[in-house]
C-alpha cells in the first residue's frame, strides 16, 4: 500500500504551492491514472513519491513505513520519466541486458539472456530486439522504457506521461501494457502503478483516477464515478470544467464528498484483501486487470557488485564510442591532426646555438653578446612555443574528451543511479575510458613530435608529463561535467578554462608575482610546460629558455605532483558531482 | 533525512576534501623544498667571510647558486676554472670544476647550484654540480 499523507511542496516562496495537502492511498495491484491540466503538479507529485523531490511537509509511506526513515530499495521502485532513458546507439536487447547487469546481481549469462527474452516478450518488443534505440518510434521507446524498469520487477511503478505524443493505437497498447504490469501474472507480482497522463481516453481501464488542479487533489476515486462527481457528460469536458471553480473550492468540495464517493468506490484495497483470503485458483483468468493475488517475489534481488557494474558501464561506453562515427572521426582527427600542427613549426628540427667565447676586446664581446642574445631569443621562443603548443593542444583535447562525458548523459545517469548504479562505479568507468584516450593522445603527441622534430630530452619523461597534463585537464573537465546540468554549459566552461591556460601560464607574458602565486597552482599548462622543459635540462635549449623567460621554471617532480593533484581533485569533484542528485 | 534519489553530498566529504587539499599543498611544499634546492641541508657560503679570510673556512662544505661568467683556465686532468657570479649579489668568485665533470657543457650565462669545498689556499672546489 502506497500512502501519501498531507504532502505539500512549494517552489521558492512559501506562497508558490506546487502541491497542497495531498493525501491518498494506492493499494498493491492498483493502476491509477493521475490527470489534470498542464502545470497542475502531476509530474511533481510523481517525483515526490519517487523521492526525487523533498516535500516541505507531509510524508510518503509504503506498507506503513515512512520512506523518509526507510526508503524503498532501488529494485523495489521503477520510475519512467518523460525523457528517453536508453542510449540511442544501443539496440533494444543490449539496452535491456545492460539494465539487467546494472540492476540485478547474481545472474549467470544464460539466466540473464532468458530474462531479457521474457521482458522483451512482456512488453512486445521481441520483433525489434536488434533495432537501435534511435530508430524506434515514440511508442516503442515508451515500451523500452517500461521494459528497462521491469528488469528488477519493481513493486511500485511510476510512469510520467508514457502515453503523451503517441497515436491512438500506440496509446492503447501502452495502457494495456500498464494494465498487465499492474496485475499479477505468471511469476510476476501485482504492483502499484501510477500513471501520469494527459489523455482521458482510457480512464476506464484504470482502477482509480486522481485529478489534480493547481496542486490540489480534487478527486480520487473510481473512473466510473468521475463524470457524476464533476457533473459531466463526457470525460473530455473534465479539464474545461475545472475553470468553473477555484482550486480551493474544488478541494473543499472533495473533502466534503470524499467519504461518500470512496464508500461507493469498489476500491482495490478491499479486492486485494479478499483475494488474499481466497485461494488463488478462484481468481477468474479472463479478468487479468483485477488484482487477484500478491505472490511472493519470485527472485531475491540483490544489487550487483561494484566491479560488475563498473565492467558493464565500461563495456557500454566503449561500445557507444565505436558506434558513434562522429565522435570517432573527431578523436582520430585530434589524435593525428594536432601533432602535425606542431611539427609544421620545426620540420627541420631545432636550430643549434653558438656559444659565447668571451674572447677579444670589449667591443667584440659586446657584439658577440648582442648576436648571442638575438639568436638565443629566437631559439628560446621557438622551443618554449613548441612545448607550450603541445601542452595547449593537449589541454584542448582533454577538454574535448571530458566536457560532455557526464553532462551529456546526466538524465540517463540520474535514472540509472535511481535504479541502483553506484556513482563510484560510474565515475571509475569514465576514468578508465578516458585514461585510455589520454594515454593514446599524449604518447602519440610526444613520440610523433620527438621523432619528426628531433626534440632533445628524455622521450619517456616527455610522454609522462604530456599524459599528466592531458589527464589533469580531462579530470578537471570531467569534474565540471558532473557539476553542470547541460552538455552545452559544461563545454562552454571547459573551453573558457582552456582559454585561460595560455595567458595565466606565464609562458608568454610574465604575470605579476602576487597574481602568479594565486593562479599558478591551478594552471595545468604551466606545469606541463615547465615539466616538459625540465626534460631538456641538460641541453642548451633549456638554458636559453630560462634566460629569456621571466617565469620561473619548476622542478619536474613538483610539476608531476601538481598535475597528479589536479587529476585527483578532478576525479573527486566528478565523484561528488555524480553523487549529488541533479534531476531537472 | 533525505531520500535516496534526492541525496546530496554528506558533510564528511567536504571535510575529506579540505583535508586532501591541505595534504596536497603540504606534499607540494615538501617536494618543492627538497627538489628545488638539492643542497637544502648545506649552509650557503658566507662570501664576505670567504673574501676576508678564506683559510678560516678551509675544509668546510657549502652551497652556492651562481651564474657562469668566464672560463679562466682548463686542464684535461685537473679540470676547469671558472669565474662565477653569486646569484643575488655582485660578488665574483673562482670555482674549480674537477675533471670528473668534464662531460658537462658549461657555458657563459648558465645558472648552477654548486656544492663546494673550501680547499687549500682557499680554492673553491666543486664536489657536485646541478643546473638550476
Amino acid at each position: 500500500m502506497l500512502e501519501l499523507r498531507n504532502i505539500s511542496l512549494t517552489a521558492g516562496r512559501a506562497t508558490d504551492l506546487l502541491l497542497d495537502d495531498i493525501s491518498a492511498r494506492f493499494p498493491q495491484g492498483h493502476l491509477c491514472a493521475v490527470v489534470g491540466p498542464s502545470g497542475c503538479g502531476k509530474s511533481t507529485l510523481l517525483k515526490v513519491i519517487a523521492g526525487v523531490r523533498q516535500p516541505q511537509s507531509g510524508s510518503v509511506h509504503w506498507e506503513g513505513r515512512d520512506l523518509e526513515q526507510h526508503d524503498l530499495e532501488p529494485h523495489e521502485i521503477g520510475y519512467v520519466p518523460q525523457f528517453s532513458i536508453a542510449f540511442d546507439l544501443l539496440n533494444v536487447t543490449e539496452s535491456i541486458e545492460t539494465a539487467l547487469r546494472l540492476r540485478v546481481g547474481g545472474l549467470d549469462e544464460s539466466v540473464l539472456c532468458e530474462r531479457a527474452v521474457e521482458i522483451l516478450a512482456d512488453v512486445g518488443l521481441s520483433e525489434i530486439a536488434d533495432r537501435r534505440v534511435r530508430v524506434l518510434s515514440g511508442g516503442q521507446k515508451r515500451r523500452l522504457a517500461l521494459a528497462l524498469e521491469m528488469v528488477s520487477s519493481p513493486i511500485l511503478l511510476l510512469c510520467d506521461e508514457v502515453t503523451s505524443g503517441l497515436d491512438a493505437k500506440a496509446e492503447d497498447e501502452i495502457v494495456q501494457l500498464l494494465r498487465k504490469l499492474a496485475s499479477a501474472h505468471e511469476d510476476e507480482p501485482a504492483r502499484t502503478v501510477l500513471s501520469v497522463t494527459h489523455s482521458l481516453r482510457h480512464l476506464d481501464s484504470h482502477d482509480s483516477v486522481a485529478v489534480l488542479f493547481e496542486g490540489r487533489l480534487i478527486y480520487h476515486g473510481a473512473p466510473e464515478l468521475l463524470l457524476h462527481y464533476f457533473s459531466l457528460d463526457k470525460q473530455e469536458e473534465l479539464f474545461p470544467s475545472l475553470a468553473r471553480r477555484s482550486a480551493g473550492a474544488w478541494h473543499a468540495s472533495w473533502q466534503k464528498h470524499r467519504a461518500a464517493y470512496q464508500a461507493a468506490f469498489v476500491n482495490a484495497e478491499q479486492i486485494v484483501a479478499r483475494a488474499e483470503a481466497e485461494p488463488v485458483e478462484n481468481v477468474p483468468a479472463e479478468e487479468p486487470w483485477k488484482p487477484p493475488e500478491i505472490p511472493t517475489r519470485p527472485v531475491e534481488f540483490m544489487c550487483p557488485h561494484f566491479s560488475d557494474q563498473f565492467k558493464t558501464l565500461l563495456k557500454r561506453r566503449w561500445r557507444i564510442f565505436f558506434r558513434d562515427g562522429g565522435q570517432l572521426a573527431l578523436q582520430l582527427a585530434l589524435l593525428f591532426g594536432f601533432p602535425c600542427l606542431v611539427v609544421i613549426f620545426a620540420w627541420d628540427g631545432l636550430p643549434q646555438i653558438q656559444n659565447l667565447t668571451s674572447s677579444g676586446n670589449v667591443v667584440q664581446q659586446l657584439l658577440e653578446t648582442a648576436a648571442f642574445t638575438l639568436q638565443s631569443s629566437r631559439v628560446a621562443s621557438l622551443v618554449s612555443g613548441l612545448v607550450m603548443f603541445q601542452v595547449i593542444l593537449l589541454t584542448l583535447i582533454g577538454s574535448n574528451n571530458a566536457a560532455r562525458e557526464i553532462a551529456g548523459e546526466r538524465a540517463i545517469f540520474e535514472k540509472e543511479k535511481f535504479a541502483g548504479v553506484r556513482p563510484s562505479s560510474y565515475v571509475l568507468s569514465k576514468a578508465v575510458f578516458l585514461t585510455t584516450l589520454v594515454a593514446a593522445q599524449s604518447i602519440w603527441m610526444a613520440v610523433f613530435v620527438n621523432t619528426i622534430c628531433r626534440f632533445p630530452g628524455d622521450m619517456l619523461a616527455q610522454s609522462l608529463i604530456l599524459v599528466l597534463v592531458n589527464g589533469a585537464m580531462t579530470a578537471v573537465c570531467l569534474g565540471i561535467s558532473s557539476l553542470t546540468k547541460s552538455a552545452e554549459h559544461a563545454s562552454l566552461v571547459c573551453v573558457y578554462l582552456v582559454g585561460f591556460q595560455l595567458p595565466l601560464s606565464g609562458a608568454v607574458l610574465a604575470l605579476p608575482h602576487v597574481i602568479a602565486w594565486f593562479t599558478r597552482p591551478f594552471i595545468a599548462a604551466y606545469w606541463g610546460w615547465s615539466g616538459y622543459l625540465q626534460t631538456m635540462r641538460d641541453t642548451r635549449f633549456y638554458d636559453v629558455v630560462q634566460s629569456i623567460s621571466q617565469t620561473e621554471l619548476s622542478p619536474f617532480a613538483l610539476c608531476g605532483w601538481v598535475l597528479l593533484c589536479h587529476i585527483a581533485g578532478g576525479l573527486l569533484v566528478a565523484y561528488l558531482g555524480a553523487k549529488t542528485s541533479r534531476w531537472d | 533525512m533525505a531520500r535516496r534519489a534526492s541525496s546530496s553530498v554528506h558533510p564528511i566529504w567536504i571535510i575529506a576534501c579540505v583535508i586532501l587539499l591541505f595534504a596536497a599543498i603540504a606534499g607540494g611544499w615538501l617536494l618543492y623544498r627538497n627538489v628545488s634546492d638539492p643542497y637544502r641541508t648545506l649552509t650557503p657560503l658566507d662570501v664576505p667571510a670567504y673574501l676576508e679570510n678564506a683559510n678560516s673556512l678551509r675544509g668546510n662544505v657549502y652551497k652556492i647558486s651562481v651564474t657562469v661568467d668566464t672560463q679562466l683556465a682548463w686542464s684535461p686532468t685537473v679540470g676547469r676554472l671558472y669565474s662565477v657570479l653569486i646569484d643575488g649579489k655582485s660578488d665574483v668568485l673562482p670555482v674549480l670544476i674537477p675533471a670528473r665533470f668534464n662531460q658537462l657543457n658549461i657555458q657563459k650565462g648558465q645558472r648552477y647550484f654548486f656544492k663546494i669545498e673550501v680547499g687549500d689556499k682557499g680554492i673553491l672546489r666543486a664536489q657536485d654540480v646541478r643546473k638550476v
